[in-house]
């Protein structure tokens, strides 16, 4: 009976991350403020499993690339830090009520556009391989892919306000600074990680 | 029933009012934030995907063969 409560546990968690990645295309500002109340671990599992299983099909076909688990848990530890980077920064702002695993919780669900970004693109490398031409339909794909891209940046941007707001409590002008300070740290890792060939596209 | 409707109702309300209002020094600038961010809460690919296909015409036309090239980079990003 015990296994029985266990698999519907995890059937539910996985439910949840569907609805809840269909509603953060929808309504993302209530989803994510509902996402903020809660703390599932079964979900947050599920989400790395994606992570995790991507970079394991993706080093079949791309065995160049960095072994799968280094590259799972540099953007595990991307998350964490970038989490307790945040908590700190509330933190120092006076806010003593916020919680890390919130902090947590809510970023990773802002990993889902980064996920579908990063599977398209390998589905499209093996589909339409690179490179594009100048012909009308190497025109046509490089406009809707940038559109395509661009459209799950900034969605990503919206997901991850979202996700400050609701965990940190902060307003929108601190969100703004703390940003700020969060991208001028990000920029040298950004390009350290281009340099080093551990992520072309940061997966963040 | 009386009770249960109540009792959603009150952490519905919790929830909705977990984080204050934005607000700025100035009431225009308030208002200028509202009604830019707003249709970003309900259905924002409607405003991003005409706004990034937009983006992504222009960037062909400035760039022309160079636009081709970068998504050529691009699609090795992965």
């Amino acid at each position: 009976m015990d296994f029985k409560v266990f698999f519907l546990n995890i059937a539910a968690s996985f439910i949840l991350v569907f609805k809840r990645t269909y509603f953060l295309i929808v309504s993302p500002y209530k989803t994510m403020r509902k996402i903020s109340t809660d703390f599932d671990i079964t979900q947050l599992v599920i989400i790395y499993t994606f992570v995790y299983a991507f970079f394991q099909v993706a080093h079949i076909y791309r065995p160049i690339s960095n072994p799968p688990f280094f590259l799972f848990f540099m953007v595990v530890l991307n998350v964490f830090a970038t989490s307790l980077f945040f908590y700190v920064i509330s933190f120092a702002f006076g806010k003593r009520d916020i919680q890390f695993s919130t902090i947590f919780f809510t970023w990773s669900y802002t990993l889902i556009p980064t996920i579908i970004w990063f599977t398209t693109s390998f589905v499209l490398y093996f589909l339409i391989p690179p490179p594009r031409t100048m012909s009308f339909n190497g025109k046509l794909f490089s406009i809707v892919f940038t559109t395509f891209s661009l459209s799950l940046l900034l969605w990503k941007f919206i997901l991850v306000y979202f996700s400050i707001r609701f965990s940190t409590k902060l307003d929108v002008a601190r969100i703004v600074f703390i940003m700020l300070l969060y991208m001028s740290v990000l920029a040298p890792y950004i390009v350290w990680m281009y340099l080093s060939n551990i992520f072309r596209v940061p997966f963040l | 029933m009386t009770i249960t409707n109540y009792n959603h109702l009150k952490n519905k309300l919790d929830e909705i009012y977990m984080v204050n209002p934005n607000s700025f020094q100035y009431g225009w600038l308030t208002f200028l934030y509202k009604r830019t961010t707003s249709p970003l809460k309900y259905m924002p690919l409607l405003y991003i995907i005409p706004f990034s296909s937009v983006c992504a015409v222009c960037a062909y036309k400035i760039m022309g063969s160079l636009f081709i090239h970068m998504v050529t980079i691009l699609q090795h990003g992965f």
